[in-house]
């Protein structure tokens, strides 16, 4: 009566944290999981794929392990007992082949996708990608719209359905660029180029962040990446244009010093190599 | 005189002072003790002096065991930080506060608590089962184990005086480097992973060196048992790894101080070789951990399914398949650096390649149990346990290697569950396992089971609590090491969390409360065969505790499983002695371990003098250990008589 008990007790308790967790996910977003730009979709269908095939192995490993373990327990002694056999070689050719053809399954997908979802490989699409050049900052981001000739700080418009090339760097230590819900991580780099190519299908605001420590701020290195239609995001560059005081050179080297939790800033870029001034600037020999 | 040591160094939070204080009372406590109890002379004499491998596995062990604690502390307190710190609550602790303990807990669990565990049961187990009666230098070992205990104090010393560092235990440059971390906190880091890494590297020349040549005879590479094979395979990582961690680290100490710039953005200097270079090491360093764990395993499972071993050839390769290919995977850990595609792809592939000989041994494993006699003693818990989340992590781990898939979870709390799966449910599950099943190898009683199970369950659950909801905060984008974040979204998570790892405090506190009543009844746990388990490896064959010899007649072995095989063909000739040559005890190890340290912490403080100092206090402590002609003695037939009919009696 008492080990009915107690098997009842574990299972009521399996069930109700079940059910907690299952709450928990239909009332939380999970970034990863619902994404909103192609290449997010893609690398979501990744890992689900990967999962799915890696479970063929993973799944009769823990239930042959407790089957095992319960069959074979020493007080069952109707179970089977060979105490001398310890050599099979068509159990061993089993489990180096099984897992080897899921790992030649999982190579090729690996292959052709790194290959696909390459971060430096504009996305196809017949429309002209839009450049943001992003700067990590102790402990912000600068992101710089060299054609439109804008800049903002903690913040980024973007239109939807328009391929973005991300050139990245940093004025700081190494930081890594993430937008979970459009796409994969890159680092950026100090004196270093480094490219992410992503897109936005759909229209919201997504966070963005760091997943690199720089240092006491880091935590602070959120930023919002707010994706509208074309119409609101020229209006958006046009009303910056309006309203925002100018970044040069000597501006962004008031701004590079170390700050933390930055408000959202709007800036009218002067300097049209700014980019490029930052990264080179470490391959220059200083002037003093 | 002090160099940059001012009084400043000396000022912190409350909470540091808090555990500065705590921790130096638990010393003050220790030394109140041995002389209350007189126990000044022995010490000396018994352990810190002592070169046997016995004597000095202990030590590490214990030595961990501190640190496990200290590591524990640690996690606590960050999971207690992100429990609170959502939204406007910016927590208890400072970011850099944060940023030292998360480092510290790094550095604790992966170089104090997981190497020191498993160099521990290297030490303790490796020679008994090849038949030997010590390693091969075991002035050395004694050496390695003073290097790695001092290392392990600058971690301590760094609460009182000065700060850890901030940068996450991989310390990639340039925030590591002088411009922007100028303060001591690297400098300790340095010194901690410089002096025990050279610890680590002796221990591993010394352990090769034993395996090949001092098995007893008759014991050909392939009757090793795995443990010993697991030994090897790892040590070969440690004598490669160890090397390529010293000099990266040299490189940036010569950075941080003569001004070089080798990982520095500027001045033609790369921050990313260094980020190579230390995955070069850090990589193998992860199988350095686990290939033990391995090793234990297949020890434990055979003994308690009362069958024997299945494919221990496949077993072999496998250990070393895995010690090559741990080797060709290191850039998995920074895919998001921007190499080409193919590079990137490459080096997924050779990581889930290394998942076929680990799912080989998993097989194994679970087929030695398939038509065995399973008894569920707390190793074969801990070996369930261990198959449970051991398969997430490794499943895990292959997902992380397919490069899109890994710009996503990169960093992510996702990482972070991964390895605690496999480092956690491997490395420590494994070494509980051993812990348990050798235990009364060397004191001659049992651990007490109850507490052990219980032990166990709250490791199990607590894990599971702890590290399952990291693997869900991963996918909703919460990166590791933030000391704050804004999405409410995420705190239930991270109290669950939080409480898993109270829960798992509560499986260290049933552990020592496991200690304390296994010594108390140690009458009622008493084993006087020398093989309370059913043994099959030569380690069972000597009495527990061993004598200090190991074995008074060097076993000779014709099978796998030697002693099983002596056991069934038991003679009962009169045993022949033979005089036995012992190493005699030194000090030599702990005053370079002592000079080590305060090589160390001058460096970290720019006291040059006392560096130089120290360096030649080293240098001559060499040289002396180097003319000393009276290393080692004797035992004549006639003691080795006495002592064996002594122990008989008993």
């Amino acid at each position: 009566m008492a080990k009915k008990f107690k098997i009842a007790l574990i299972v009521l308790v399996l069930i109700g944290v079940s059910a907690l967790i299952t709450l928990f996910f239909v009332t939380h977003p999970v970034a990863v999981l619902d994404p909103k730009g192609m290449i997010a979709i893609k690398q979501r269908r990744l890992i689900i794929t990967a999962c799915l095939l890696m479970l063929i192995v993973v799944i009769p490993v823990l239930l042959m392990t407790w089957i095992f373990a319960w069959k074979y327990r020493a007080s069952n002694k109707n179970a089977k007992y060979t105490p001398e056999w310890s050599h099979s070689y068509i159990a061993e050719v089993f489990w180096w082949g099984i897992p080897l053809v899921i790992v030649v399954f999982l190579a090729i997908i690996t292959w052709t996708s790194s290959h696909a979802l390459d971060p430096f490989k504009p996305i196809d699409r017949d429309k002209k990608p839009l450049k943001v050049q992003v700067v990590a900052l102790q402990w912000k981001w600068l992101f710089i719209y060299p054609e439109q000739g804008v800049a903002s700080i903690n913040f980024m418009q973007l239109p939807e359905k328009t391929p973005i090339y991300f050139e990245i760097t940093a004025d700081a230590p190494m930081n890594s660029f993430w937008i979970p819900q459009l796409g994969g991580q890159m680092y950026a780099m100090p004196a270093m180029r480094s490219k992410l190519h992503l897109i936005a299908d759909e229209k919201g605001t997504y966070k963005g962040l760091s997943s690199n420590i720089s240092g006491t701020g880091f935590a602070g290195m959120t930023f919002v990446a707010k994706v509208t239609t074309e119409e609101d995001f020229n209006s958006w560059v046009s009303s910056v244009k309006q309203a925002s005081s100018p970044l040069n050179f000597e501006l962004y080297r008031d701004i590079a010093k170390p700050s933390s939790y930055n408000p959202v800033a709007t800036y009218v870029l002067n300097q049209n190599d700014l980019f490029d001034q930052i990264v080179m600037k470490y391959h220059k020999p200083p002037k003093d | 005189m002090f160099g940059r040591l001012t009084l400043e160094a000396f000022k912190h939070d409350w909470i540091e002072y808090l555990a500065g204080v705590s921790m130096m009372m638990g010393a003050v406590f220790v030394l109140v003790l041995l002389t209350y109890f007189k126990r000044w002379g022995w010490i000396w004499r018994e352990w810190l002096t002592s070169v046997d491998h016995k004597k000095i596995g202990i030590m590490y062990i214990v030595t961990s065991f501190i640190m496990l604690v200290k590591g524990l502390v640690d996690a606590i307190m960050m999971r207690a930080q992100q429990a609170l710190a959502v939204g406007d609550s910016m927590g208890y602790l400072t970011a850099s506060h944060f940023q030292q303990i998360f480092t510290a807990h790094g550095v604790t669990m992966i170089f104090f608590v997981g190497m020191g565990v498993m160099f521990g049961l290297i030490n303790l187990i490796m020679p008994l089962q090849i038949g030997a009666r010590d390693v091969a230098f075991p002035f050395l070992n004694s050496l390695s184990f003073w290097l790695f205990a001092s290392g392990g104090m600058f971690i301590l010393v760094s609460l009182v005086i000065g700060v850890f560092a901030g940068t996450g235990w991989t310390a990639y440059p340039p925030l590591s480097g002088l411009e922007y971390s100028p303060g001591v906190g690297v400098d300790y880091w340095l010194w901690t992973i410089q002096i025990s890494g050279a610890g680590s590297l002796l221990s591993g020349i010394n352990f090769f060196v034993t395996i090949l040549k001092m098995r007893a005879p008759g014991m050909t590479l392939m009757k090793m048992p795995i443990f010993v094979w697991a030994t090897l395979t790892t040590v070969v990582l440690v004598i490669f790894a160890f090397p390529i961690l010293t000099a990266n680290l040299a490189m940036l100490t010569s950075d941080r101080l003569l001004g070089t710039h080798i990982f520095t953005s500027d001045f033609g200097g790369n921050p990313m070789m260094y980020v190579n270079l230390i995955w070069a090491w850090g990589h193998p360093e992860v199988y350095i951990l686990v290939l033990p764990a391995f090793g234990i395993f297949s020890e434990v499972v055979p003994v308690f399914s009362h069958k024997r071993l299945f494919g221990y050839p496949t077993m072999v390769w496998a250990l070393i398949a895995i010690t090559f290919l741990s080797f060709i995977v290191w850039l998995h850990h920074f895919f998001t650096m921007g190499a080409g595609p193919s590079v990137n792809a490459f080096f997924g592939i050779m990581t889930m390649i290394i998942a076929i000989p680990t799912g080989v041994k998993v097989f194994n494993w679970l087929f030695t149990m398939f038509r065995g006699r399973v008894v569920f003693t707390t190793p074969m818990l801990w070996f369930m346990g261990f198959i449970a989340i051991f398969v997430i992590g490794g499943m895990t781990g292959v997902l992380m290697s397919i490069p899109p898939a890994d710009f996503q979870l990169h960093n992510s709390l996702f990482l972070i569950a991964h390895f605690h799966s496999t480092i956690i449910g491997g490395v420590l599950f494994g070494f509980f396992a051993g812990y348990a099943y050798w235990f009364p190898k060397f004191y001659g009683f049992r651990l007490n089971e109850t507490l052990g199970k219980y032990a166990f369950w709250c490791w199990f659950i607590g894990f599971l609590m702890a590290f399952l909801p990291l693997y869900a905060l991963g996918l909703m984008g919460a990166t590791r090491r933030l000391n704050h974040y804004g999405e409410t979204d995420w705190q239930p998570l991270f109290i669950v969390a939080g409480m898993g790892a109270l829960l798992i405090a509560a499986g260290v506190g049933f552990q020592l409360l496991q200690l304390y009543v296994s010594i108390r009844d140690r009458k009622d746990n008493r084993d006087v065969t020398g093989d309370p388990w059913d043994g099959r490896t030569l380690e069972w064959a000597t009495r527990s505790p061993p004598p200090f010899y190991n074995f008074a007649v060097v076993p000779e072995v014709h099978e796998r499983d030697a002693f099983w095989e002596m056991k069934k063909s038991k003679s009962t000739e009169k045993p022949h002695y033979e005089p036995i040559h012992m190493p005699k005890n030194t000090g030599m190890g702990v005053y370079i371990g002592i000079l080590s340290f305060i090589l160390g912490f001058a460096m970290v403080w720019y006291m040059f003098w006392l560096a130089a100092l120290s360096t030649l206090g080293i240098i001559i402590c060499c040289i002396l250990r180097l003319c000393d002609k009276h290393t080692d003695y004797t035992v004549s037939v006639e003691e080795v008589e006495i002592i064996e009919n002594r122990a008989r009696s008993v």
